[in-house]
């Protein structure tokens, strides 16, 4: 996907968000197999898109940057991912295209947009500027989360 | 920011000290160049192309993120890499050292000269590209036969504020993960082309600049926060360059090394 609006969120203990030292917003399972890009995050905006601008825009939040593996170029297999040790004597690192975690601090932009008990989050990929990739065939990942730290 | 302060080695041989690209002597950034020269010139495991080729193809051994948060090695790892490759600089000439490239300084005009210059006295310039494999099962069809860069807006690079930032993040898995995720990440991608891939982004000469900055920053932290990092449990984990482990790269003097904000010479007599 190139684009994702989540449904609407809670604002960790609306009462309590300027308390909290600090919002992330998560994203686990996250596939970097094909090449670079941004994420763009835009709190309150589900109209943003690769256009809408970030600096001195309060509903930007800040972006992730996934640093991608490229296009396989072994022979058959050698990007499928082994999801584990193959028996009790296997000590070998992760798979390279293991799915990966990322983390957001989205504190302050929080602070400034929200003004109620809910918001959503906007992800606008910017692709790599060589063209090898569509923006759309770049964005995937398995679980999106809210974690608030008081 | 400051760096650390330099110290003896336990051997009492100086410090070599690491100094940014713009910071190169003219004399220092020859010796670069020729060293790379010669290494991109070797075929065999001490050749430039051997040691990128740990990082992405053929051997994808570099440690980046993944889905167990707190048994990352990405720091470590990366300053053992360097390490050996510095050391392989060094055999070719010993005056020749790895500097760091300063994002922020590069806010305006981008990519250092140093680097980006396609010749330098008339000759190619070893620090612009480097040969990527020819011998590869798959190629994909825009497969190029030497490095190439598609650099962004050189005020989308980070600025001082955002690596003060990262540095001022108490915990060490979440400065590493900030640091790595957010500036590492998007220097990479900023760059674009080859080392906009973990496939070839350690072909291009750039890279090792661009991970000398990273480390800078892992010392600078390890300075404000009087701490190496990584807990005492992760001492002991194998890196996978010779005996270096995780507790054998804590300290840079301990690795013959520092990272200096400016050094002046003074010679004293013949030969200073």
């Amino acid at each position: 996907m190139d684009r994702y609006t989540t449904p609407a969120l809670d604002v960790p203990t609306a009462s309590d968000v300027y308390e909290h030292d600090r919002v992330d917003l998560e994203l686990q399972g996250v596939e970097h197999s094909a090449g670079s890009y941004r994420v763009r995050v835009f709190l309150n905006s589900p109209e943003a898109d690769a256009s809408t601008p970030t600096g001195g825009n309060p509903n930007y939040a800040g972006s992730f940057y996934i640093f991608g593996h490229g296009p396989c170029l072994g022979d058959e297999g050698h990007c499928d991912i082994r999801t584990g040790p193959i028996h009790a004597y296997d000590l070998r690192p992760p798979h390279p295209l293991t799915p990966q975690y990322h983390r957001l601090p989205i504190t302050g932009a929080l602070r400034q947009v929200a003004d109620g008990a809910s918001f959503t989050a906007t992800l606008v990929v910017v692709a790599n500027r060589g063209g090898q990739y569509e923006a759309a065939d770049l964005l995937a990942f398995r679980r999106l989360s809210v974690v608030a730290y008081s | 920011m400051s760096a650390a302060p330099a110290t003896a080695t336990s051997s009492g041989v100086a410090l070599r000290h690491r100094v940014s690209v713009d910071g190169l002597t003219a004399s220092q950034l020859t010796a670069l160049r020729n060293a790379t020269a010669k290494m991109q010139a070797i075929g065999d495991n001490r050749g430039f192309a051997a040691l990128a080729g740990i990082h992405g193809w053929p051997q994808y051994r570099c440690k980046h993120s993944s889905e167990t948060a707190r048994a990352r090695l990405f720091l470590p790892w990366h300053r053992a890499y360097l390490y050996e490759f510095e050391l392989s600089l060094y055999e070719q000439d010993s005056t020749a050292r790895l500097p760091w490239w300063d994002w922020p300084a590069s806010r305006q005009s981008g990519i250092p000269a140093a680097y980006a210059d396609e010749d330098t006295d008339g000759q190619p310039n070893p620090l612009a590209g480097s040969a990527l494999p020819t011998d590869i099962p798959n190629p994909p069809q825009d497969w190029t036969a030497a490095t190439y860069r598609t650099p962004a807006d050189p005020a989308e690079l980070p600025d001082a504020k955002a690596i003060e930032a990262i540095i001022g993040i108490a915990d060490y898995y979440d400065f590493e993960l900030a640091l790595e995720t957010q500036l590492h990440n998007l220097v990479h991608e900023w760059v674009g082309g080859s080392m906009g891939e973990v496939n070839t982004a350690a072909y291009d000469p750039l890279f090792w600049a661009h991970h000398t900055m990273v480390d800078r920053i892992w010392s600078l932290w390890q300075s404000a926060h009087a701490s190496p990092g990584p807990p005492q449990s992760t001492f002991a984990t194998a890196l996978g360059f010779g005996e270096l482990t995780v507790g054998a790269v804590l300290d840079t003097a301990k690795l013959g090394y520092d990272y200096a904000a400016s050094i002046q010479h003074v010679a004293i007599g013949a030969g200073g």
